[in-house]
């Protein structure tokens, strides 16, 4: 989440629009405005061009977007949204509205809302459900300076993301994610690394050591514009992979082997993690990729993201031994 | 059968008449326009959708003054766009407004416009407008030195279609499409 590093009021005035426009300007946005002058990119009500407008049709309206990946408009001349491109773009355009980051578009409220009398309109044309009452979400003006011909009135349910330059809540969880500083599996494998190793067709078992970092449950806040984002991580699993073409997934930290165990094999039932052994000696890395599923809480909202975390170790198998040792 | 007719014909005017008289404003609606029987059983001489017709006619040339503003200050400030253009046309011309801002053109002078009601359902409250656009006086120059930005196209009228709804009861031209391909 690049975006969204500092915010602004929803009362972004003329002043910001105006270092908007020449943001704008700098970077030249939409991709029809790619050429020279007027040619082959003119927009859609150009006098002046022999070609039909440039910018693909694909109706990318109705969506009202769930990712919350808009950004906030830059409290100062840093630019906080970025296009499909990755170019930044202003996040709120006197007469055009608020960027929304998920489908590059501005979107703006209507005036007028349409009324029950255009109930068949409005469910014909702008994404309303069939059951759409007045008072039942609202309608937007919605402008893509990317497709040319994907904008219009739009329904949505919620206010789109990064809709009236509120923080962007998804960015915030991010930011909340990257304080708690996950790892990957502090990994416990038996045989010990760095030991004389293990034995063919000896159980080999694994473990992660149990700390907030490494399985959680953790947690951290991030903060923008007055509103909070809570973080909570916990591992949901994590998937070993041996080295030798076999892996196992365990949804829990596994347990530690000690001698008490002997040549038994883990048991899932039993929260053990591991596998019966390996066929032929030699060196193999084993490979911990703990999947994080972090739930996050704040400005009215709530999401969940995940990120995964990756941590290996090397074990050497040779000839029978013991395993433990 | 004379007789009926003639009787019939009678509340059709009546509303034409009254509908004519809230013509004057286009932010009117036509909402309360002639139910069809009432234009079945108009005289021929009389088109009961006369009024709705004006109405959307005056609503389409709002439109295209606004857009022209719009064009020409290089800002949609002012131009009261909103108040004529909405959905796709609303987005079409704030499209336009965007890149002739990011190129540093504005447009200079005003299109001719010979625009007809082609379609209209009073009941549905929608309507069709065909026009011939002539832009030979209506051209992209650069906002600095007003000069006049090369052009691709010679041919100078292209015919143009909008749609017009009525949304919350008032008219609105809600998609406009200038077809390069056909001139007129």
């Amino acid at each position: 989440m690049l975006s969204a590093r500092r915010t602004a009021a929803a009362t972004a005035a003329a002043g910001v629009a105006l270092l908007a426009l020449l943001a704008l300007l700098m970077v030249g946005l939409a991709r029809p405005a790619g050429a020279d002058g007027p040619g082959t990119d003119c927009p859609p009500l150009s006098t002046d061009c022999d070609v039909n407008s440039g910018g693909s049709t694909t109706p990318t309206t109705g969506s009202g977007g769930d990712d919350g990946s808009g950004g906030g408009s830059g409290g100062d001349s840093s630019v906080t949204c970025t296009d499909a491109d990755g170019k930044t773009v202003p996040c709120y355009l006197d007469d055009y509205g608020w960027y929304n980051a998920s489908d590059h578009c501005y979107w703006e409220l209507a005036d007028p809302q349409p009324t029950a009398a255009d109930k068949d309109l409005v469910i014909a044309t702008t994404g309303a459900p069939d059951d759409w009452e007045p008072g039942d979400g609202a309608f937007y003006n919605v402008m893509c300076p990317a497709q040319p011909l994907a904008g219009g009135l739009t329904w949505s349910q919620n206010p789109p993301p990064g809709y009236g330059g509120g923080p962007n809540l998804e960015a915030l969880a991010q930011e909340a994610v990257t304080k708690m500083r996950l790892l990957g599996a502090d990994v416990g494998v038996a045989p010990k690394p760095g030991s004389k190793g293990g034995s063919v067709g000896l159980p080999v078992w694994v473990w992660n050591q149990e700390s907030p970092r490494t399985t959680g449950p953790t947690s951290a806040s991030a903060t923008a514009l007055g509103v909070t984002v809570t973080a909570t991580a916990t591992v949901q699993n994590v998937v070993w992979n041996f080295g030798n073409g076999t892996s196992t997934s365990c949804a829990f930290p596994g347990k530690e082997y000690t001698a008490s165990y002997g040549a038994q094999v883990p048991d899932k039932s039993q929260g053990e993690c591991g596998f019966a052994g390996y066929d032929s000696k030699g060196e193999y890395t084993v490979t911990a990729t703990t999947t994080w599923a972090v739930h996050w809480v704040g400005g009215g909202q709530q999401g969940d993201l995940s990120t995964t975390r990756t941590s290996q170790v090397q074990i050497r198998i040779g000839e029978v031994q013991v395993v433990g040792q | 059968m004379r007789g009926r007719r003639r009787w019939l014909a009678v509340p059709g005017v009546v509303i034409v008449v009254l509908l004519a008289g809230c013509g004057g404003d286009p932010s009117d609606s036509g909402t309360s326009s002639p139910s069809p029987s009432a234009s079945v059983s108009a005289s021929p001489s009389i088109d009961p959708q006369a009024a709705a017709k004006a109405t959307v006619l005056k609503v389409y040339q709002k439109m295209w003054d606004a857009q022209v503003k719009a064009y020409s200050s290089g800002t949609l400030k002012d131009a009261d766009l909103e108040s004529y253009a909405a959905d796709k046309a609303l987005s079409k011309i704030k499209v336009t407004a965007l890149y002739y801002q990011q190129h540093g053109t504005i447009m200079q002078g005003k299109p001719t416009l010979s625009p007809k009601v082609t379609a209209i359902d009073t009941v549905k409250h929608s309507a069709t407008i065909t026009d011939c656009v002539d832009s030979t006086n209506y051209v992209q120059v650069d906002k600095k030195t007003k000069k006049p930005v090369g052009t691709l196209d010679n041919n100078r009228r292209h015919v143009g279609t909008a749609t017009a709804h009525t949304i919350a009861g008032k008219w609105f031209i809600t998609d406009i499409t200038l077809d390069r391909d056909r001139t007129c």
